[in-house]
């Protein structure tokens, strides 16, 4: 080896330190940045691989009449679909310890959405289920406790369920649910606790409650791609083409039935007739209503959801997002400060240098060669702390930020890639900070005529400060001090390297800071400040037409006013992006102020609703551009579409809303707004809301 | 023509607003193989000269030919190649690399050059071949001077510029390494120039040259040079 290159690498062996330090921070900077940024995927893939080793649906598809087999088998003839599952579920309320829980009971079903067993083992019998963990732990119960089905003929006089009592005979994790969050239901406080399962001969329903869709050849595309997207829009698409072919069957089969159980009883009747003198006129009525039924009855309708419906999956992806986020901001603070350390590290090794320097120049080495010696020292540092700080980086980091969400769901074990991309863009970055930092600390120095590198440098010039002209201060200071401020002109560079290091610290802490903050804060600005509403009660459809007037709210003396509101969710149509949103209609609009607030966030401006537009939260603006101003297209919930423009963006904290006059709604889609909500506030700030709660359940309120 | 002439060279430093002279029209000539020794007070310009000469500084003004070549204009790319093939430095303080053993010292050198010396043959010929695998820490003042003039000699430079290499020696070790670099001059044939401000040795010369004030203000020709081993002061 040439002695020049010798001198290099002994150079490394005799500075450890110096090398180290550069090598450290590196390792730090490349360690979380690989870290960080491969979290979202590694998080992404871990539920992938699940979802896909459970062979999780990609589609779902539910009806308001329920499906029927034929229905299935229509679902199965699609050329994606590789395959369908016919299931029930339904939430009941049941009883444990005395205490009443609302619990959602599916079937099992063998081949789609695959159920990991915990302990014990899946029903053998039909009177058998298997319940969560949570469900044992919360509840006190065991394996072999039996659970009481409540309410179970509301409607139908079929049974859902076959049995009235259940016992348990194992735990365990459905993929379907893998946040805590179980759902929203009619029953009881409108939370589902839990769900079970029990096997599907024990339900005697004719028609499936849902049916599950395995897409073909899905399994080798992350759920997460753009890729997996296009491929269940591509499949939702051909459901949505035998969609209303299916509902009108269903619809057809379902008049045909009634009619013909009509006429049965109509024939009876004209058999029966001349017996039944006035009483016929009575059952002919009776008939008539019931035709009369018939011809009014809703149509079925078909509801296509895929995973995006799934509560779970669409917070865990929104968290893995996240966590994305971070990585884009928080590992540049690493690389800036590893420029720095670089920085301040080869400078001081080059001032030290200098006579080196320029005897290798005396000796005749050219500029780019004395460099090299510096870019290669730093470069080594860089690789091998690169190296290290991405074997570290990938195993530690997905892992804590995973843990740290492992409690907020369930999954297995979270996978660690070593992720190529990021590992060399990671060096790169590092590789860029670390021997640009050489470069521009000897760059200098390579200029200089070797004669006056042998000269030790000359200090840099004193220089008088501002302060010394204000007299009366700079006599009192101390000889100490006067230094100080002199050497703090003196020494620009490094008074500039202090202020960055401390700039950088201080704002990664404040961040840290801020960002707790600022998700703490969220909720109660959202329910403090724009929410002030105490009370929400969300009405039955058939009590939205008739049951307003009848719901004295204002009876219960725990409540301070209410008002009806139009919740449903609408869409904004943009080119590219279509967005859900919820509408607020408020019956009047002059007292929405005081249920929730609408106002500019800046300038704390209020705004009032009327007819000439909308008022829009300030996110979904941001998400779709929209301004002040603006017309927008939007579709109701009947698939109604219309154009509305933007008169306000108000501020907000959680979720998008869409806020309208019933004016405006009845212009734009020519039908009277429906009131389904009622917001209420309360008396006391005491919260009561169980109790209120219970009045109202109480019928008491219902004259 | 002299193989070296010095015409005419001033430098000038500019500290801030004070510009310093440290050469002012200083001028001499040197004849190949010639053992020069330039004597004069500190903040005369020797060094300056010496640097000037050796191409490690730039001139302001005049003009410096060396074996017909006008080096005085030259880029700095070529300043390189001449540093690197025409001259062989000795430094007061050594300047080893202290990485390096001594062998590898003066591999540095001599790897970059195009007709070098072998790197043992000279240490030896300075009488280092036992410390060749030495570390500069681990030798003398004296051994570690001999090693950077082996450095400077393997090079097998047109002119060898010597700065005070006995400035940091004592007295013995000092009086070694002129004999070494008197013999070097002798036997090789080298133009050999050495700085001083110990008059005594100036009678070991060819020629000796007084510099005061930047100026070149008195050159002698000794016909009789003295060896070094002979001079005592």
């Amino acid at each position: 080896m040439r002695a020049f290159n010798k001198d290099t690498l002994r150079e490394i062996k005799n500075t450890k330190k110096r090398f180290i330090s550069i090598l450290l921070i590196v390792l730090l900077g490349v360690g979380f940045f690989a870290g960080i940024k491969a979290a979202s995927p590694d998080m992404q893939k871990t539920l992938d691989k699940y979802f896909d080793e459970n062979n999780v649906m990609d589609l779902q598809v539910t009806s308001t009449m329920g499906l029927t087999s034929e229905d299935i088998e229509e679902i199965k003839n699609l050329e994606q679909v590789e395959s369908v599952v016919g299931s029930y579920s339904k939430d009941f309320i049941i009883t444990v310890q005395e205490k009443d829980l609302v619990v959602k009971i599916h079937s099992i079903t063998e081949e789609i959405n695959k159920l990991s067993l915990i302990t014990g083992n899946f029903p053998t019998s039909e009177n058998e289920c298997v319940v969560e963990e949570a469900f044992l732990e919360e509840t006190k119960t065991k394996i072999g406790d039996k659970i009481k089905i409540q309410n179970q003929e509301e409607e139908n006089s079929e049974k859902f369920l076959k049995y009235d009592e259940y016992t348990i005979v194992g735990t365990i994790h459905s993929p379907l649910y893998i946040s805590e969050d179980r759902g929203q239901t009619a029953l009881m406080s409108g939370k589902i606790n839990y769900y079970m399962y029990v096997p599907e001969n024990s339900i005697q329903s004719e028609v499936y409650t849902e049916s599950y869709i395995a897409l073909k050849n899905i399994d080798n595309i992350n759920t997460f791609n753009d890729e997996y997207e296009e491929r269940v829009d591509e499949a939702k698409e051909d459901i949505e083409e035998i969609k209303t072919k299916m509902e009108e069957k269903r619809y057809n089969d379902l008049k045909d039935e009634a009619l013909k159980q009509i006429e049965e009883q109509e024939q009876k009747l004209n058999q029966m007739k001349p017996y039944l003198g006035e009483k016929a006129v009575e059952e002919e009525n009776k008939i008539k209503t019931a035709k009369q039924e018939v011809e009014n009855m809703e149509k079925p309708k078909w509801y296509i959801l895929d995973r995006n419906q799934n509560i779970g999956y669409t917070s865990y992806s929104q968290d893995s997002e996240r966590i994305a986020n971070i990585g884009k901001v928080f590992p540049a603070v690493f690389f800036i400060i590893a420029a720095l350390i670089s920085l301040t590290t080869m400078t001081r090794m080059i001032e030290e240098q200098r006579i080196k320097i320029g005897t290798l120049k005396a000796l005749g080495y050219n500029k780019i060669q004395i460099a090299l010696k510096y870019v290669i020292y730093a470069f080594i540092a860089t690789i091998v702390g690169s190296l290290i700080g991405t074997i570290i980086g990938f195993r530690l980091f997905p892992k804590i930020i995973f843990d740290m969400y492992a409690t907020m769901y369930t999954l297995p074990d979270i996978i660690l890639d070593f992720n190529v991309d990021l590992a060399i863009l990671g060096f790169s970055f590092a590789t860029i900070c670390t021997v640009g930092a050489t470069i521009l600390s000897c760059y200098k120095e390579l200029l200089e005529t070797p004669a006056s590198l042998m000269r030790p440098k000359s200090p840099k010039a004193g220089k008088r400060v501002l302060l010394e002209r204000i007299k009366f201060i700079w006599t009192r200071l101390k000889f100490t001090y006067k230094v100080t401020i002199r050497n703090l002109f003196r020494y620009k560079k490094r008074v500039f390297m202090t202020i960055i290091g401390i700039l950088g610290c201080t704002a990664l802490i404040v961040a840290g800071f801020g960002l707790r903050d600022s998700i703490s804060n969220m909720i109660p600005s959202q329910y403090g400040e724009i929410f002030k509403y105490d009370v929400s009660i969300t009405l039955k459809n058939e009590e939205t037409s008739q049951g307003l007037e009848n719901m004295d709210i204002a009876n219960v003396e725990e409540i301070d006013g209410s008002m009806p509101f139009n919740m449903q969710a609408v869409e904004i149509l943009d080119k590219d992006n279509n967005q859900d949103i919820q509408l607020v209609i408020p019956q009047e609009i002059e007292k929405i102020e005081q249920y929730i607030t609408l106002k500019n966030r800046k300038t704390n401006e209020g705004y009032t609703l009327n007819e000439q537009g909308i008022i829009l939260t300030e996110k979904i603006c941001n998400l779709l551009d929209i301004k002040e101003g603006d017309i927008i297209k939007i579709k109701n919930a009947d698939e109604k579409e219309a154009e509305v423009k933007v008169i306000g963006i108000t501020a907000n904290y959680l979720m998008h809303y869409m806020y309208m006059s019933p004016e405006l709604y009845k212009n734009i889609f020519n039908e009277e707004v429906q009131y389904n909500t009622i917001l209420g506030k309360e008396k006391s700030d005491k919260k009561q809301v169980e109790e209120i709660e219970d009045k109202l359940r109480s019928n008491s309120i219902r004259k | 023509m002299s193989y070296i002439e010095f015409k005419n060279v001033s430098k000038e430093y500019k500290m801030g607003e004070v510009t310093i002279n440290a050469l002012d029209k200083a001028s001499f000539e040197i004849e190949k193989g010639e053992l020069v020794v330039i004597v004069g007070p500190s903040g005369a310009g020797k060094t300056t000269a010496l640097n000037i000469l050796g191409g490690m500084d730039k001139l302001t003004s005049g003009n410096v030919v060396i074996d017909g070549k006008d080096i005085s204009n030259l880029k700095s790319k070529q300043l390189i190649k001449y540093r690197r093939e025409d001259i062989g430095f000795v430094f007061q303080f050594y300047n080893l690399v202290q990485n390096l053993t001594a062998l590898e010292n003066v591999e540095l050198a001599n790897q970059i050059c195009k007709n070098p010396l072998d790197a043992m043959t000279i240490l030896e010929k300075v009488g280092l071949k036992d410390r060749s695998k030495n570390f500069p820490s681990q030798l003398s003042g004296g051994e570690q001077q001999r090693v950077a003039i082996a450095r400077a000699i393997a090079k097998n430079p047109k002119l060898l510029l010597c700065d005070e290499p006995t400035g940091a020696l004592d007295y013995n070790t000092g009086k070694q390494i002129l004999q070494l670099l008197q013999d070097t001059a002798r036997k090789e044939k080298m133009t050999v120039i050495i700085i001083t401000h110990n008059t005594a040795i100036a009678p070991m010369a060819d020629k000796v040259i007084h510099f005061k004030n930047g100026k070149a203000q008195d050159i002698k020709i000794n016909e009789k040079p003295i060896p070094i081993s002979q001079i005592e002061w």
